[in-house]
């Protein structure tokens, strides 16, 4: 069965605080879901406020100045800062979202900061996304062409063709969609997800590539592309505005087209 | 898409058949529940049993109930069926929950039409 409540060990209990905006005005509570598997203890919510007068406007910023200035040992993926690399991907304020993207003015209260839903953490903000990668990597995202590219020249495409896949192109893998789906919460090892779903529609749609059949007979089936039920989270919570749910539609109706 | 050509449902083909299915019976049962959704709507207060019985007794009426009956419970069955393979990963007791939806449907599916038969054929009464 799906399981419904948290086994023992995984249930979060009060952590620590600090302080480090002793006269300030401008103060702003962070709570961080911290979790230590060396340790072998439960995760903890720690309490850190910051003086936002020193600190950057984003959730980022904000992390990196804990981690820099207060707590070493807070563990969190980031790279590029700028939405490009899709590392700092995580639970904030109840939604999926790029920690480098999120303003902490735009959230009223305490940041609540946790590691994207009902994944394995590794360790405090870091989720394990092997399953997820195998997944992408499950859909063939490369082209597959019956044709050599011709001698010394790109594999020309229409401003049209190339329009198609302009918007699947712009994932960046984050997994914010996929780890918002309650149907790939349930059934992640089954269901694609989103992403390798929305990855797997640019490629049938690139006019370049010739395996669109393969393609489609691959996703046709009751788990790997139908456990999507229209939610539609993974478009709510997408932090590029793309729109996967409406894709993965467009799937369903190519395959309907492929079949009738 | 050809607009006829998603009536076509293809037998080997599950996962696509199940999609169709679910979206063309919701479709009719729609199209079906808007009009008794008026009917019903427009006699509030006065929908006493004989009232109802005699409605059923109209052929027309008969027929429209006995699709509601087969359609609300074709598609109640595709949609219960999709979330026991979601909640549900024991295969053993998925299978058997599968089972028992479609006797339940069935159980269900048997009582209305039963029911209609039994105050249309005038016993009802």
């Amino acid at each position: 069965m799906a399981k419904f409540n948290l086994p023992k060990n995984s249930k979060i209990k009060r952590g620590e605080s600090f302080t480090l905006s002793n006269n300030s005005s401008n103060k702003k509570e962070f709570k961080v879901y911290r979790f230590d598997p060396d340790k072998k203890s439960n995760p903890t919510i720690n309490s850190y406020i910051l003086d936002m007068d020193a600190c950057g406007p984003m959730v980022l910023d904000a992390l990196i100045k804990i981690k820099n200035e207060i707590d070493p040992t807070l563990t969190f993926r980031r790279s590029c800062r700028e939405g490009i690399c899709g590392s700092c991907s995580m639970n904030i304020d109840g939604t999926n979202t790029l920690a480098c993207l999120k303003a902490v003015d735009d959230v009223s209260g305490p940041v609540n900061i946790y590691p994207l839903p009902h994944m394995s953490v590794v360790k405090d903000l870091v989720t394990d996304l092997t399953n997820f990668y195998n997944q992408y990597a499950s859909v063939k995202p490369w082209l597959q062409s019956n044709d050599r590219a011709p001698e010394g020249k790109e594999r020309v495409q229409s401003k049209e063709d190339q329009e198609k896949i302009d918007e699947p192109s712009a994932c960046i893998l984050c997994a914010c969609c996929s780890t918002s789906c309650p149907s790939y919460w349930w059934n992640s090892d089954k269901y694609l997800g989103p992403a390798a779903l929305l990855q797997a529609y640019r490629w049938i749609v690139d006019t370049r590539d010739d395996k669109k059949k393969e393609r489609l007979d691959e996703l046709n089936d009751s788990f790997k592309l139908y456990r999507c039920h229209t939610i539609l989270n993974c478009t709510k919570s997408c932090p590029k505005d793309l729109n996967p749910g409406e894709k993965i539609s467009k799937i369903k109706q190519l395959i309907a087209e492929e079949n009738s | 898409m050809n607009f006829l050509s998603f009536f076509k449902i293809s037998k080997n083909n599950h996962a696509l058949r199940h999609w169709k299915l679910q979206r063309l019976s919701a479709v009719f049962l729609l199209l079906l529940l808007f009009p008794w959704s008026i009917i019903i709507i427009f006699n509030l207060g006065d929908f006493s049993y004989n009232l109802s019985v005699s409605l059923i007794k109209n052929p027309i009426i008969f027929l429209y109930l006995n699709l509601i009956i087969i359609f609300t419970c074709f598609h109640s069955k595709l949609g219960i069926e999709i979330i026991i393979e979601d909640y549900v990963n024991n295969k053993a007791l998925q299978y058997q929950l599968l089972v028992l939806s479609l006797f339940i449907h069935f159980f269900i599916f048997f009582i209305g039409i039963f029911s209609l038969f039994n105050i249309f054929l005038g016993s009802g009464e």
